[in-house]
């Protein structure tokens, strides 16, 4: 699997109103500008698409950074 | 030879939609924490429509049978079956379709019948009216379907408000080969869903109690309150549809790239979107007038179908994959075949 930075990086190209290299696994994903539920639906889309990994509501409820996201899949993958 | 019993024939589509339209002007005067442009952006829709105000699926579906009688060459007295689709029928007893029977003035002699399956009506309806035909049970069958989203819209809900609109349409299936051949079908269905898209109090289990008058929730809301989890609705769809798309190409001896479009019901952009994505679809194999339109459940697929067909997208000899999922959860989908 990917490490961490890309997984982030992967992830902030499928958001359309971020700029490049604004987000870290450190940021909290809910704090990405203008945050809403289509959001949400984004990170689910992109982990089911590369990594064939159906998140849940509640994977997202108890992620707060893009590393807690990372590590909810690989232990998913594991 | 995509189908191994080709002799029904999806023959007229036609569809109606309400005279008000819903843009996103109209939304942002009625949710100011919304900008047009941020309703816009978080949809990709530009409008939606609304019937007025008492305006009975009934009416809705009969006006857009009468609208199919004046456009296409087919005669009242020619139907011998009525399958009419809707989420919010004139009553629960009687079927709503007998009372389209009378409206429409179609023969006495038809037999008619209620489907209540939202977003996968249409491919759901289009496979009974095969099966009455092919049994030779009907020769012409007409299959209107009319929801009426406004109704059960409940005002604080800004994400439903922003997506549903209203719609009817009408569709005659014959043996007589005029339009499309319509394919094999493929059907799922999970329950477990039950509460993730719901018309709540509308029935039996939740009758209209002294809860449903004091809930501010319901205010302006005579027919039952729309709620859908989002997320489960979204993973859902990503998860079946792929799966279903590959049991119709399979069902129908049909490998992906032979298909020249696919119409999906149109739910929202981000599934569209993921669809597409998922399915590796090109984009001029993809087709989607969610932007003019929003979700209108049930007649989706067919207003689809005709925009598709006004547009110049849909050709002869051409193979279309359409393909309804949703409440229940439901889904269901075929191939039909344009005439070469």
């Amino acid at each position: 699997m990917i490490n961490v930075d890309k997984f982030t990086e992967l992830l902030e190209e499928e958001f359309e109103d971020v700029q490049k290299g604004t987000l870290k696994p450190t940021t909290n994903y809910r704090e990405i500008p203008d945050f809403s539920s289509m959001h949400a639906l984004i990170i689910i889309a992109f982990v089911d698409n590369e990594f064939d990994v159906l998140l849940q509501g509640k994977d997202l409820k108890e992620a707060q950074t893009f590393d807690d996201l990372y590590t909810i899949v690989k232990n998913k993958l594991a | 030879m995509i189908t191994k019993n080709k002799i029904a024939h999806l023959n007229y589509v036609s569809y109606l939609l309400p005279s008000n339209i819903i843009t996103n002007k109209l939304l942002a005067e009625r949710y100011p924490e919304y900008t047009e442009n941020q309703i816009y952006k978080n949809t990709r829709i530009n409008k939606r429509f609304a019937v007025e105000k008492g305006l009975l699926s009934s009416d809705f579906g009969t006006q857009s049978g009468e609208k199919l009688f004046n456009e296409c060459p087919i005669k009242k007295e020619d139907i011998d079956f009525l399958i009419f689709c809707t989420e919010c029928p004139d009553y629960n007893g009687p079927a709503t379709s007998c009372i389209i029977q009378h409206k429409l003035g179609l023969p006495t002699s038809i037999g008619t019948l209620d489907l209540s399956f939202g977003c996968s009506g249409y491919t759901y309806g289009l496979s009974i009216a095969k099966a009455l035909i092919e049994s030779g049970v009907a020769k012409n069958v007409l299959f209107i379907t009319a929801d009426i989203a406004s109704t059960f819209l409940p005002a604080n809900d800004i994400n439903l408000n922003f997506l549903f609109g209203d719609g009817a349409s009408a569709s005659v299936i014959s043996k007589k080969e005029i339009g499309q051949s319509i394919g094999n079908f493929c059907f799922g269905t999970d329950g477990s869903g039950e509460r993730n898209l719901m018309i709540r109090n509308t029935a039996y289990r939740e009758p209209k109690d002294e809860e449903w008058i004091t809930n501010p929730e319901n205010k302006g809301l005579t027919n039952g309150r729309l709620e859908m989890d989002g997320v489960d609705i979204f993973r859902f769809s990503i998860d079946k549809i792929p799966k279903l798309t590959e049991e119709i190409l399979t069902n129908n001896d049909c490998k992906i790239e032979e298909i020249d479009l696919f119409i999906f019901h149109q739910a929202s952009t981000i599934i569209l979107k993921s669809l597409k994505r998922k399915l590796r679809i090109p984009d001029d194999k993809f087709f989607t007038n969610l932007a003019e339109v929003g979700n209108t459940i049930s007649a989706s697929i067919p207003i689809a179908f005709v925009d598709a067909h006004k547009q110049g997208k849909i050709k002869p000899n051409m193979k279309i994959l359409i393909a309804g999922f949703g409440i229940g959860y439901s889904w269901s989908g075929t191939i039909i075949q344009t005439k070469n």
